[in-house]
């Protein structure tokens, strides 16, 4: 014998489907790191390369300095992986960035007086033509300092109320 | 644009006809008024009508011969539009590049001519300015590449002191993680600018009442240490953010993935471009993140700073 049952009862309650609630909370303060992008290259390279600027000078100027953000990553070995060498009026000077930590001569000044100054170069007539060599030497084949924001900063001297 | 395909398809379509036997279509076809004309004509069909096979066929054919044509319209407007945009971006991007240009002029000027008051003019040498073999990417001067191979990294792990991507951030009624998910750590080495990583670290005041569990309550500043695996030796990693504020604590590099030793240690806002003038030692801006040669890399960046991000979380009322 088979028995059949049948729901006969039903209820008006109608059932609430719960609810998602959005709560901000004011003083929350993010903090992010984001990454677009992380590559990585193989690069092999040649043991010293030489960049010669183009004339830098279109208007004599009175002195000039080299501006340079250098690279040269702490384990390479200690010696001089980058050289700069300022040619003005055919004369060749070699030269540090002028917001570099190391000594050297880092302006080369114009000027009538004999003066010896550590950071400077004076010499006796105005700068009517100068090019930057920059001379990188690689780390071994696989590593090499990397250089940026070069620039060249000019000085007009006393025309322009400087001395 | 150029049409004078619709006229040679309406040729060929006329010429069939007219192989047919159905001349009397072929010449309505070849002398239509308006050559872009679509062929199909609708007629209407009594109920009651017995159907022709053959004007079935004539009517399928001429549809999708207008669809042909629709379809090839539609991808030429579609390479114009394309083409359109991308010259659009592109002078766009020149624009941006012109107005960094002068930012950067004018901050030199600032910057350099107000430190060095004998200088009154800076100038920036791009690679164009010299001769000889160097390399450079985007700005950065190199000694010259004699053989280079991209190499495949991975992200072996992601750890820190808060969560992956931007979940509870809150935008315009709805959550940017539903936009634009920044969970997954495969997009920090998908080759894409588009897509990007983040790693957040929510702090709220301890007044606030309603909380949620990866909520903090003090001012610590998010930090997570990213393992990179390469396929290869690498030496020198590129990262690239549009974040500023993104700062590098330590590098730590390993021979077998196992035992790291730390390289770098120094906090450097490595993105931040107006640290060149106090700083010499690096090439801020660039992303380019130097070690000795290995497959495993450790990099541990923290943020400087909170965004304006909206901040919320969401919770199902399940009262009856």
């Amino acid at each position: 014998m088979a028995l059949n049952f049948k729901d006969i009862a039903y209820t008006d309650t109608e059932t609430k489907k719960p609810e998602a609630k959005v709560v901000e909370i004011k003083s929350a303060r993010r903090h992010v790191v984001r990454i677009s992008d992380i590559e990585a290259h193989r690069k092999q390279f040649q043991s010293e390369t030489k960049m010669k600027s183009r004339e830098l000078i279109r208007v004599p100027v009175d002195s000039i300095a080299l501006f340079c953000s250098e690279q040269i990553p702490t384990h390479f070995a200690n010696q001089k992986y980058v050289t700069y060498i300022m040619t003005v009026n055919g004369v060749d000077y070699e030269i540090e960035p002028i917001n570099s930590q190391r000594a050297g001569k880092k302006i080369i000044k114009h000027s009538e007086l004999d003066s010896d100054q550590p950071y400077a170069v004076y010499i006796k007539e105005s700068i009517k033509s100068a090019y930057l060599t920059i001379v990188i030497q690689s780390h071994g084949v696989t590593e090499t300092p990397y250089l940026s924001n070069i620039k060249i900063l000019y000085g007009r001297g006393e025309e322009n109320g400087n001395v | 644009m150029d049409r004078s395909f619709v006229k040679s398809l309406r040729e060929v379509h006329a010429a069939k006809y007219a192989e047919e036997g159905n001349t009397e279509r072929a010449r309505e076809i070849a002398t239509a008024e308006n050559p872009y004309s679509p062929l199909f004509k609708p007629r209407e069909v009594h109920p009651e009508e017995e159907p022709s096979l053959d004007e079935l066929n004539m009517f399928l054919s001429d549809i999708g011969h207008d669809l042909t044509i629709v379809n090839k319209e539609l991808a030429l407007s579609g390479d114009k539009f394309k083409s359109l945009m991308e010259d659009t971006k592109l002078r766009l991007n020149k624009v941006q590049r012109d107005i960094a240009i002068e930012e950067e002029r004018l901050r030199d000027l600032n910057m350099l001519c107000g430190d060095h008051s004998e200088f009154d003019t800076v100038e920036t040498l791009t690679i164009d300015d010299f001769e000889g073999g160097a390399s450079d990417i985007e700005g950065v001067f190199h000694a010259v590449v004699v053989e280079d191979a991209k190499t495949r990294l991975y992200v072996t792990d992601v750890k820190g002191n808060g969560y992956e991507g931007n979940q509870y951030v809150y935008k315009n009624k709805q959550w940017l993680s539903a936009i634009r998910d920044t969970t997954d750590r495969n997009h920090m080495t998908d080759g894409s600018l588009s897509t990007a990583f983040e790693y957040s670290r929510i702090n709220a005041d301890e007044s606030e009442k309603a909380v949620f569990s990866l909520m903090n309550f003090d001012n610590i500043e998010a930090e997570c240490a990213i393992t990179l695996t390469a396929s290869y030796p690498i030496s020198m990693v590129q990262v690239l953010s549009d974040m500023e504020d993104i700062i590098l604590k330590e590098v730590s590099v390993s021979d077998d993935g196992a035992v790291y030793r730390t390289v770098m240690q120094d906090e450097i806002a490595f993105n931040k471009r107006e640290e060149i003038y106090r700083n010499q030692s690096q090439t801020f801006g660039s992303g380019i993140i130097c070690f000795p040669a290995s497959r495993y890399v450790k990099l541990l960046f923290r943020s400087d700073g909170y965004t304006d991000d909206k901040i919320a979380f969401s919770y199902y009322d399940a009262k009856m």
